[in-house]
Protein backbone atom coordinates (compact mmCIF):
# COMPACT_ATOMS: atom_id res chain seq x y z
CA UNK A 1 0.00 0.00 0.00
CA UNK A 2 2.76 2.42 0.99
CA UNK A 3 4.70 1.47 -2.16
CA UNK A 4 1.67 2.37 -4.30
CA UNK A 5 1.40 5.79 -2.63
CA UNK A 6 5.08 6.42 -3.14
CA UNK A 7 4.83 5.47 -6.87
CA UNK A 8 1.71 7.62 -7.31
CA UNK A 9 3.37 10.53 -5.56
CA UNK A 10 6.45 10.17 -7.75
CA UNK A 11 4.36 10.11 -10.93
CA UNK A 12 2.37 13.14 -9.82
CA UNK A 13 5.54 15.05 -9.05
CA UNK A 14 6.81 14.34 -12.58
CA UNK A 15 3.50 15.51 -14.09
CA UNK A 16 3.57 18.58 -11.86
CA UNK A 17 7.03 19.33 -13.19
CA UNK A 18 5.76 19.01 -16.75
CA UNK A 19 2.86 21.37 -16.08
CA UNK A 20 5.22 23.95 -14.70
CA UNK A 21 7.33 24.00 -17.88
CA UNK A 22 7.10 27.48 -19.36
CA UNK A 23 7.31 28.46 -23.01
CA UNK A 24 9.22 31.71 -23.28
CA UNK A 25 8.32 34.21 -25.96
CA UNK A 26 11.42 36.11 -26.90
CA UNK A 27 11.74 39.34 -28.83
CA UNK A 28 14.03 42.29 -29.17
CA UNK A 29 13.50 45.96 -29.74
CA UNK A 30 16.10 47.51 -31.99
CA UNK A 31 16.53 50.53 -34.19
CA UNK A 32 14.26 49.82 -37.13
CA UNK A 33 12.56 51.71 -39.91
CA UNK A 34 9.44 50.41 -41.65
CA UNK A 35 7.93 51.97 -44.77
CA UNK A 36 4.15 51.67 -45.13
CA UNK A 37 2.30 52.42 -48.35
CA UNK A 38 -0.87 53.81 -46.82
CA UNK A 39 -2.51 55.09 -50.03
CA UNK A 40 -1.42 53.96 -53.48
CA UNK A 41 -1.32 56.83 -55.98
CA UNK A 42 -3.30 57.16 -59.19
CA UNK A 43 -3.06 59.53 -62.15
CA UNK A 44 -6.00 61.66 -63.17
CA UNK A 45 -6.20 62.89 -66.76
CA UNK A 46 -7.89 66.33 -66.59
CA UNK A 47 -6.93 67.27 -70.15
CA UNK A 48 -5.36 65.48 -73.15
CA UNK A 49 -1.80 66.45 -72.25
CA UNK A 50 -1.67 66.16 -68.45
CA UNK A 51 -1.40 63.31 -65.99
CA UNK A 52 -1.61 64.36 -62.36
CA UNK A 53 -2.08 62.83 -58.92
CA UNK A 54 -3.79 66.02 -57.66
CA UNK A 55 -7.22 65.13 -56.23
CA UNK A 56 -8.86 68.20 -57.83
CA UNK A 57 -7.95 66.71 -61.22
CA UNK A 58 -9.20 63.22 -60.48
CA UNK A 59 -5.93 61.77 -59.23
CA UNK A 60 -4.88 60.30 -55.91
CA UNK A 61 -1.74 61.40 -54.11
CA UNK A 62 0.52 58.75 -52.57
CA UNK A 63 0.57 58.59 -48.80
CA UNK A 64 3.53 56.89 -47.14
CA UNK A 65 4.14 56.27 -43.50
CA UNK A 66 7.41 55.60 -41.73
CA UNK A 67 7.61 53.94 -38.32
CA UNK A 68 10.89 54.47 -36.58
CA UNK A 69 11.75 52.65 -33.37
CA UNK A 70 14.71 54.78 -32.29
CA UNK A 71 15.28 58.51 -32.55
CA UNK A 72 17.73 59.97 -35.08
CA UNK A 73 18.92 56.67 -36.55
CA UNK A 74 17.46 57.10 -40.06
CA UNK A 75 16.97 59.50 -42.96
CA UNK A 76 14.07 59.14 -45.35
CA UNK A 77 14.61 59.89 -49.04
CA UNK A 78 11.53 60.24 -51.22
CA UNK A 79 12.09 60.45 -54.96
CA UNK A 80 9.14 61.53 -57.07
CA UNK A 81 9.13 60.46 -60.74
CA UNK A 82 10.99 62.32 -63.49
CA UNK A 83 10.23 59.75 -66.19
CA UNK A 84 7.83 56.93 -66.93
CA UNK A 85 8.98 53.41 -66.15
CA UNK A 86 6.58 52.18 -68.81
CA UNK A 87 4.42 54.06 -71.32
CA UNK A 88 3.42 54.07 -74.98
CA UNK A 89 5.98 55.55 -77.36
CA UNK A 90 6.21 59.29 -76.68
CA UNK A 91 7.51 61.52 -79.46
CA UNK A 92 7.18 64.90 -77.74
CA UNK A 93 8.86 66.27 -74.61
CA UNK A 94 7.78 65.10 -71.17
CA UNK A 95 7.90 67.50 -68.22
CA UNK A 96 7.61 66.10 -64.70
CA UNK A 97 7.12 68.02 -61.48
CA UNK A 98 6.29 66.77 -58.02
CA UNK A 99 6.60 67.31 -54.30
CA UNK A 100 6.96 65.37 -51.06
CA UNK A 101 5.54 66.90 -47.88
CA UNK A 102 4.91 65.80 -44.31
CA UNK A 103 1.14 65.36 -44.10
CA UNK A 104 0.65 64.12 -40.53
CA UNK A 105 2.81 63.47 -37.49
CA UNK A 106 2.58 61.05 -34.59
CA UNK A 107 4.63 63.27 -32.27
CA UNK A 108 4.27 67.06 -32.31
CA UNK A 109 8.04 67.63 -32.55
CA UNK A 110 8.06 65.92 -35.94
CA UNK A 111 6.60 69.03 -37.56
CA UNK A 112 10.19 70.30 -37.96
CA UNK A 113 10.78 67.54 -40.54
CA UNK A 114 8.93 69.67 -43.08
CA UNK A 115 10.87 72.87 -42.38
CA UNK A 116 14.24 71.06 -42.22
CA UNK A 117 13.81 68.94 -45.35
CA UNK A 118 16.43 69.07 -48.08
CA UNK A 119 15.47 68.94 -51.77
CA UNK A 120 17.99 67.90 -54.41
CA UNK A 121 16.54 67.51 -57.92
CA UNK A 122 13.52 65.22 -57.50
CA UNK A 123 14.63 63.76 -54.15
CA UNK A 124 13.50 65.10 -50.78
CA UNK A 125 15.49 64.11 -47.69
CA UNK A 126 13.88 64.09 -44.23
CA UNK A 127 15.92 63.50 -41.08
CA UNK A 128 13.89 61.27 -38.77
CA UNK A 129 14.80 62.92 -35.50
CA UNK A 130 12.15 61.29 -33.32
CA UNK A 131 10.81 57.80 -32.76
CA UNK A 132 7.25 57.18 -33.94
CA UNK A 133 5.08 57.39 -37.04
CA UNK A 134 5.09 60.11 -39.69
CA UNK A 135 2.94 60.38 -42.81
CA UNK A 136 4.13 61.89 -46.11
CA UNK A 137 2.16 62.96 -49.16
CA UNK A 138 3.79 62.62 -52.58
CA UNK A 139 2.40 64.28 -55.70
CA UNK A 140 3.41 63.97 -59.33
CA UNK A 141 2.37 66.01 -62.37
CA UNK A 142 3.36 65.30 -65.96
CA UNK A 143 2.73 67.68 -68.85
CA UNK A 144 3.26 66.39 -72.36
CA UNK A 145 4.46 68.50 -75.25
CA UNK A 146 6.35 71.76 -75.34
CA UNK A 147 3.31 73.76 -76.43
CA UNK A 148 0.93 72.04 -73.98
CA UNK A 149 -1.48 70.99 -76.68
CA UNK A 150 -0.11 67.63 -77.77
CA UNK A 151 -2.42 64.82 -76.74
CA UNK A 152 -0.93 61.85 -74.90
CA UNK A 153 -1.19 58.59 -76.84
CA UNK A 154 -3.65 56.13 -75.37
CA UNK A 155 -2.17 53.36 -73.20
CA UNK A 156 -0.85 52.52 -69.76
CA UNK A 157 1.50 54.89 -67.98
CA UNK A 158 3.55 53.81 -64.97
CA UNK A 159 6.01 55.86 -62.98
CA UNK A 160 7.93 55.10 -59.84
CA UNK A 161 8.01 56.84 -56.46
CA UNK A 162 10.92 55.53 -54.39
CA UNK A 163 10.97 55.82 -50.61
CA UNK A 164 14.31 54.93 -49.02
CA UNK A 165 14.96 54.54 -45.31
CA UNK A 166 18.67 55.09 -44.84
CA UNK A 167 20.43 54.17 -41.58
CA UNK A 168 22.57 57.12 -40.51
CA UNK B 1 -32.26 56.81 -28.19
CA UNK B 2 -31.17 59.18 -30.93
CA UNK B 3 -28.25 60.36 -28.78
CA UNK B 4 -27.20 56.74 -28.21
CA UNK B 5 -27.31 56.00 -31.94
CA UNK B 6 -25.38 59.18 -32.71
CA UNK B 7 -22.78 58.25 -30.08
CA UNK B 8 -22.43 54.74 -31.54
CA UNK B 9 -22.02 56.19 -35.04
CA UNK B 10 -19.39 58.65 -33.81
CA UNK B 11 -17.40 55.89 -32.04
CA UNK B 12 -17.60 53.65 -35.14
CA UNK B 13 -16.37 56.48 -37.35
CA UNK B 14 -13.49 57.23 -34.96
CA UNK B 15 -12.43 53.55 -34.84
CA UNK B 16 -12.63 53.31 -38.66
CA UNK B 17 -10.55 56.48 -39.00
CA UNK B 18 -7.90 55.25 -36.56
CA UNK B 19 -7.67 51.90 -38.39
CA UNK B 20 -7.52 53.66 -41.76
CA UNK B 21 -4.75 55.90 -40.48
CA UNK B 22 -2.66 53.09 -39.02
CA UNK B 23 -3.36 50.32 -41.53
CA UNK B 24 -0.84 49.88 -44.27
CA UNK B 25 1.52 47.63 -46.13
CA UNK B 26 4.97 47.64 -44.67
CA UNK B 27 8.47 46.68 -45.64
CA UNK B 28 10.92 46.17 -42.78
CA UNK B 29 14.53 45.06 -42.51
CA UNK B 30 16.82 44.37 -39.56
CA UNK B 31 19.40 44.97 -38.24
CA UNK B 32 19.80 48.69 -38.91
CA UNK B 33 23.54 48.30 -38.44
CA UNK B 34 24.86 45.10 -39.95
CA UNK B 35 28.12 43.54 -38.82
CA UNK B 36 30.21 41.51 -41.25
CA UNK B 37 32.39 38.59 -40.19
CA UNK B 38 34.88 36.34 -41.98
CA UNK B 39 33.23 33.85 -44.32
CA UNK B 40 34.43 30.47 -45.53
CA UNK B 41 35.82 32.21 -48.65
CA UNK B 42 39.19 33.88 -48.30
CA UNK B 43 39.13 37.72 -48.25
CA UNK B 44 35.32 37.76 -48.30
CA UNK B 45 33.10 38.71 -45.37
CA UNK B 46 29.50 37.80 -44.76
CA UNK B 47 26.64 39.70 -43.16
CA UNK B 48 23.25 38.31 -42.22
CA UNK B 49 20.02 40.30 -42.49
CA UNK B 50 16.33 39.70 -42.15
CA UNK B 51 13.49 41.13 -44.23
CA UNK B 52 9.81 41.22 -43.29
CA UNK B 53 7.16 41.81 -45.94
CA UNK B 54 3.74 43.11 -45.01
CA UNK B 55 3.01 44.56 -48.47
CA UNK B 56 0.21 42.71 -50.20
CA UNK B 57 1.09 44.29 -53.54
CA UNK B 58 4.74 43.14 -53.52
CA UNK B 59 6.20 39.62 -53.42
CA UNK B 60 9.69 40.15 -54.79
CA UNK B 61 12.56 42.11 -53.33
CA UNK B 62 15.99 42.88 -54.74
CA UNK B 63 19.22 43.08 -52.72
CA UNK B 64 21.65 45.95 -53.27
CA UNK B 65 24.98 46.96 -51.79
CA UNK B 66 25.65 50.68 -52.18
CA UNK B 67 28.42 53.15 -51.46
CA UNK B 68 28.00 56.45 -49.62
CA UNK B 69 26.62 58.12 -52.77
CA UNK B 70 24.13 55.26 -53.26
CA UNK B 71 26.03 53.81 -56.21
CA UNK B 72 26.24 50.01 -56.58
CA UNK B 73 29.11 47.99 -55.12
CA UNK B 74 29.78 44.38 -56.22
CA UNK B 75 28.56 41.66 -53.87
CA UNK B 76 27.37 38.07 -53.88
CA UNK B 77 24.37 36.41 -52.37
CA UNK B 78 22.47 33.20 -52.92
CA UNK B 79 20.02 35.30 -54.90
CA UNK B 80 19.83 38.95 -55.96
CA UNK B 81 16.04 38.77 -56.11
CA UNK B 82 14.05 36.86 -53.56
CA UNK B 83 10.45 36.01 -53.06
CA UNK B 84 9.08 37.09 -49.70
CA UNK B 85 5.42 36.25 -49.38
CA UNK B 86 3.12 38.67 -47.59
CA UNK B 87 3.36 38.51 -43.79
CA UNK B 88 6.48 36.39 -43.85
CA UNK B 89 10.10 37.12 -43.08
CA UNK B 90 13.22 35.83 -44.73
CA UNK B 91 16.86 35.74 -43.69
CA UNK B 92 19.55 36.26 -46.27
CA UNK B 93 23.31 36.57 -46.40
CA UNK B 94 25.41 39.05 -48.33
CA UNK B 95 29.05 38.40 -49.22
CA UNK B 96 31.36 41.36 -49.84
CA UNK B 97 35.07 41.40 -50.61
CA UNK B 98 37.08 42.69 -47.65
CA UNK B 99 38.67 45.47 -49.74
CA UNK B 100 35.21 46.70 -50.80
CA UNK B 101 33.96 46.42 -47.24
CA UNK B 102 36.85 48.59 -46.09
CA UNK B 103 36.72 51.24 -48.80
CA UNK B 104 33.40 51.34 -50.64
CA UNK B 105 30.50 49.39 -49.23
CA UNK B 106 28.33 51.56 -47.01
CA UNK B 107 24.77 50.21 -47.15
CA UNK B 108 23.02 46.89 -47.69
CA UNK B 109 19.53 47.53 -49.04
CA UNK B 110 16.42 45.65 -50.05
CA UNK B 111 14.11 47.22 -52.60
CA UNK B 112 10.61 46.18 -53.55
CA UNK B 113 10.11 45.05 -57.14
CA UNK B 114 6.85 46.13 -58.70
CA UNK B 115 4.86 44.80 -61.61
CA UNK B 116 5.59 46.75 -64.80
CA UNK B 117 2.09 47.06 -66.28
CA UNK B 118 0.14 49.19 -63.86
CA UNK B 119 -1.67 52.29 -65.02
CA UNK B 120 -0.56 54.46 -62.11
CA UNK B 121 2.47 55.70 -60.22
CA UNK B 122 3.91 52.90 -58.09
CA UNK B 123 5.65 53.15 -54.73
CA UNK B 124 8.94 51.30 -54.42
CA UNK B 125 10.17 50.96 -50.85
CA UNK B 126 13.85 50.58 -50.09
CA UNK B 127 15.39 50.02 -46.67
CA UNK B 128 19.12 50.35 -46.21
CA UNK B 129 21.10 49.01 -43.27
CA UNK B 130 24.42 50.65 -42.55
CA UNK B 131 27.53 48.46 -42.63
CA UNK B 132 29.48 48.63 -39.38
Amino acid sequence: MIKRFITLGFLLSICGGAWATSTPITGSVEAKCAIFTTVNPKYGNPNPYTLTTLPASGGTEAILRTDVLAADYFDLLITHPNSFSSSPTLTDSVGFTGASVVSAVGVSGMSVYETNKLIVNNTTRFRLLLAGATWYKVSSVMIYGATDTTALPAGNYTSLITATCLAR
Amino acid sequence: MKILLLGFLLISLTVTFVFWKTYGFAHEMTPAYVKFKASYVENVSVGKLNIFNRRTDVRFYGIEVLNEKLKPVPFASTTKFMEVKTNTSKSFEVYIRNKDLKNRAYYVCTISKVIKKINAPVIASRICSRIK
